[in-house]
C-alpha cells in the first residue's frame, strides 16, 4: 500500500492530513490561533491610512526588483562593503552553511544565538552546525520550543502554533527542569531567563533579513520579542542570512513593505522593533550571507515570478482552509500554506509534489489576503497543469488515477443522457458500497484518500423536476 | 508638535501596547518616573528581572543630555528607596533614554541608535522614551525614511530603531506576554518643554 501511494518520494499530503484531523489539540490550536490573526489583521489594516497605498507601492517596488534581482545584489553588495559589511553569495546551500560555520569556528565560538530566520530552516543550518560541534540557540520563543522539542516550524510567523500550553509545560519541564507549570507568563519568562545567560555569552549572533536594501547596503529586521535586537547588537559578530529575493531596490521603498508586512504578519500597526542595519559598531564586525538557490529560475519565470513577491507574512496561511486544518508540518517543506505550494515544486520537484499542489480548494481567499496580492491559486493550477506534463510526475499512479477520475466525470457530466443512464447505475453501486466496506468506496482512489464521498441523492434532479 | 497629532499617536502608541504621558515640566516627569518604579512589578516575582534586590533602581542615559538629566536626578534622588544605577544592565527597574522622533500615524518612536545604546533600550523592566517638545514628529515611516534618505533627519537611516511597543510574544496559544526578552512595558513620555529651556534653568 505505501508503494502505490508513492514511498517516501512523495509527500504523502491524505496521510498528513489524516494525522493532523486526528490530532484534536492541534485543531483547537490551529483552529484558535488562524482565526485571531485574522482578526487582528482586518483590524490594523482598518486602522491605517496607508495599508492600500503601501501594498501598491511594495507591489511596484517588487515587480521592478525581481528582474533585476542579480544587478540589485551587486549594488547591494558595494554598498554594504562600503558599510564595512562583508558580503557572500552563494547559490547552494552547502556552500552557505560552510562558510557559516567557517565564521563561527574561526571566532572560537561553540555555540551560537539565533533569532528567527526561514532561510536558514531552508538551508538546514542547526542540523550542519551541530555535526559541526557548534551549538545553535534558538532565540524567538516559538522556534526555541520547536528546537528542543526537535521539530520544525509548523508556521512562518508563529513556528510553535501547533504545540498546547500543556505540551510545551511537560517539555520544559523534562527538557529544562523547569517545575511543571501551565501558566504562560511562568513558562514565557523561564524561557528568557534561560536565553539571557546565552545573549551576554555568545560571540555570534545570526538573524535573517526581513528586507535588504541595495542602494544602501542596509538590512532591516522586524520582530516582537527583542530577541533580533539581542542577537544583532550584543555578540561581537553578527551573521544575518538571507535570500536574494529580500533584496529591493531604493531605502524610500522600504517603508512600505514594513508598513505591509507588520498589518498582514501579525495584526500590528507596526512590530515592536524595526531595527535598520548597516556597519557594524565599533570593535564589532558584520557578516551577509544571501542565497540564491532556485530564486533566478523563479524569477525568470513569466508566470511563477510573482511568487517572489511574498514578503513571508504567513497570512495566505493563516486564511487557507486547508492549511487551517493541516498545519505546517503537513506540507512537509520548509514553506507552508499556499505560498509553500507554490514554490515547493520548484525546490523538490513535481514527482516529490504531486499530491501536494493539489492540497488547495483554489477559493481564493490567499490571494485576496495577500498584501503583495499574488495570485495563489492561479500559480497553484499553473502547477497542476505543469505537473501533468512532467514526466517523471505524470506518470505517477496517483496523477494517473487522477487523470482517469476526471476524464470519467468530465465524459459523463458534460453529456446529459449518459449523466442520466449512470445516476441510477453508480447509485446501486454505492449502496452495495456501503453494506460492503461500510462507505461509499471508490476503487483505486481511496487508496488515497479515507474521505466517504457523499451518497447520491436518491433522485436525479431531472427526476424530481418531472415529478413536480 | 500640536495637539492633534500628539492625541493620535498617543492613542496608536497605546495599541500598540506603549504607554504616553504628557509632562509639563521635569518635576512632574520625574514624579511620573517615581510611580512608574511604585508599580512596576520586576523583582517582586523574580520573573523578569536577573538581579535580585528590593530596591527600585533607575538608569539615565547620557542621550539625555545633561540639562535634562540632572535635573531628572535631582528630583529621582529625592525618593526613598530609590537608586539612580550608574549603568544600564537587567537589574535596571527602568531605563530612560530619548526619543529622536516620532510617528503619529504609526504610534512609534525612533530611536538613534548613534546616541542611545541598544541596551539602553533593550535591557531592564520598564523602557522610558523621552520625547521633548522641539522633537521632530513624522505622519509615518514613508515621511521620516525620505528625510533620513535625504540627509534632512538628524537620524541616519543605518541608525535607526523604530521601537512600536514593549518586548512582546505570542507564541503559546496566541496570550499576549509582555517583556519577552526586551522591556515589559514601554512608556514614552512627551516632555513640553524646550531643551534649550532647560539648559537656561540650570
Amino acid at each position: 500500500m505505501y508503494f502505490f501511494r508513492g514511498g517516501k518520494s512523495v509527500i504523502d499530503i491524505y496521510v498528513n492530513a489524516e494525522k493532523a484531523l486526528a490530532n484534536k489539540a492541534l485543531q483547537a490550536n490551529l483552529k484558535k490561533a488562524t482565526a485571531t490573526a485574522i482578526l487582528k489583521r482586518n483590524e490594523a489594516a482598518a486602522i491605517s491610512e496607508t495599508f492600500e497605498s503601501s501594498r501598491d507601492a511594495a507591489i511596484k517596488s517588487r515587480d521592478l526588483s525581481i528582474p533585476r534581482l542579480g544587478e540589485l545584489a551587486v549594488e547591494f553588495t558595494a554598498n554594504a562593503g562600503k558599510n564595512g559589511v562583508k558580503t557572500f553569495v552563494f547559490d547552494d546551500y552547502e556552500s552557505a552553511r560552510a562558510k557559516i560555520a567557517e565564521i563561527i569556528k574561526s571566532r572560537g565560538a561553540d555555540f551560537i544565538v539565533k533569532s528567527k530566520s526561514m532561510l536558514t530552516e531552508e538551508i538546514e543550518l542547526n542540523g550542519y552546525l551541530k555535526e559541526y560541534g557548534i551549538e545553535p540557540v534558538e532565540t524567538d520563543l516559538g522556534e526555541f520550543i520547536v528546537s528542543i522539542a526537535g521539530e520544525k516550524p509548523s508556521h512562518l510567523t508563529a513556528p510553535a502554533l501547533h504545540k498546547s500550553r500543556k505540551e510545551i509545560a511537560k517539555l520544559f519541564n523534562e527538557k529544562l527542569g523547569m517545575p511543571y507549570s501551565e501558566d504562560v507568563e511562568e513558562l514565557c519568562y523561564f524561557a528568557r531567563r534561560y536565553l539571557r545567560e546565552k545573549f551576554m555569552s555568545a560571540k555570534v549572533g545570526i538573524t535573517g533579513a526581513n528586507f535588504a536594501v541595495a542602494d544602501s547596503g542596509l538590512i532591516a529586521v522586524v520582530e516582537n520579542e527583542a530577541n533580533a535586537r539581542l542577537a544583532i547588537n550584543l555578540p561581537k559578530t553578527h551573521i544575518a542570512v538571507f535570500g536574494i529575493e529580500k533584496i529591493i531596490g531604493k531605502l524610500t521603498e522600504l517603508p512600505h513593505f514594513l508598513n505591509v508586512l507588520s498589518k498582514s504578519a501579525t495584526g500590528q500597526l507596526l512590530n515592536a522593533y524595526t531595527s535598520v542595519v548597516g556597519a557594524p559598531d565599533e570593535n564589532k564586525e558584520r557578516f551577509f550571507i544571501i542565497v540564491t538557490k532556485k530564486r533566478f529560475e523563479i524569477a525568470a519565470d513569466p508566470v511563477f515570478g510573482e511568487a517572489l513577491r511574498c514578503v513571508r507574512c504567513g497570512a495566505c496561511q493563516n486564511i487557507c482552509p486547508i492549511f487551517q486544518r493541516l498545519s505546517g508540518h503537513g506540507y512537509e517543506f520548509t514553506y507552508a500554506g499556499p505560498i509553500g505550494t507554490v514554490l515547493a515544486p520548484f525546490f523538490l520537484g513535481y514527482r516529490k509534489c504531486s499530491q501536494l499542489i493539489d492540497a488547495s480548494t483554489l477559493c481564493g481567499f490567499c490571494k485576496s489576503i495577500c498584501p503583495m496580492k499574488i495570485n495563489l491559486p492561479a500559480l497553484i493550477l499553473e502547477h497542476r497543469f505543469r505537473c501533468g506534463a512532467d514526466p517523471a510526475a505524470g506518470k505517477s499512479l496517483y496523477r494517473r488515477v487522477k487523470k482517469i477520475f476526471s476524464m470519467g466525470h468530465s465524459l459523463v457530466m458534460s453529456n446529459s443522457y449518459l449523466s442520466t443512464a449512470v445516476a441510477p447505475l453508480a447509485r446501486l453501486y454505492f449502496a452495495a458500497a456501503r453494506k460492503i466496506f461500510g462507505k461509499n468506496y471508490i476503487p483505486l482512489w481511496s487508496r488515497f484518500s479515507k474521505r466517504d464521498f457523499m451518497g447520491l441523492s436518491g433522485k436525479t434532479f431531472m427526476e424530481r423536476y418531472f415529478k413536480k | 508638535m500640536n495637539e492633534a497629532n500628539i492625541e493620535k499617536f498617543k492613542s496608536r502608541f497605546a495599541y500598540n501596547g506603549g504607554e504616553t504621558a504628557i509632562c509639563e515640566n521635569y518635576d512632574s516627569a520625574a514624579e511620573y518616573l517615581v510611580g512608574l518604579a511604585g508599580r512596576q512589578k520586576n523583582g517582586e516575582d523574580g520573573s523578569v528581572r536577573l538581579g535580585l534586590d528590593s530596591r527600585r533602581r533607575v538608569f539615565l542615559s547620557r542621550s539625555l543630555g545633561v540639562g535634562l538629566a540632572l535635573k531628572l536626578k535631582t528630583a529621582l534622588e529625592r525618593v526613598a528607596g530609590l537608586v539612580l544605577a550608574d549603568k544600564v544592565s537587567d537589574e535596571s527597574d527602568i531605563c530612560v533614554a530619548s526619543a529622536s522622533g516620532l510617528l503619529v500615524q504609526d504610534g512609534a518612536l525612533i530611536v538613534d541608535s548613534g546616541r542611545v545604546a541598544h541596551e539602553e533600550t533593550l535591557l531592564g523592566g520598564t523602557s522610558v522614551l523621552i520625547a521633548a517638545e522641539e522633537i521632530v514628529s513624522y505622519d509615518n515611516m514613508s515621511a521620516f525614511f525620505e528625510a533620513s534618505a535625504a540627509g534632512k533627519s538628524s537620524v541616519r537611516p543605518d541608525k535607526a530603531v523604530i521601537i512600536a511597543g514593549p518586548s512582546k510574544t505570542a507564541d503559546i496559544e496566541k496570550q499576549v506576554v509582555q517583556g519577552m526578552h526586551g522591556p515589559r512595558e514601554l512608556v514614552c513620555i512627551v516632555l513640553r518643554i524646550h531643551s534649550g529651556e532647560i539648559n537656561k534653568t540650570l
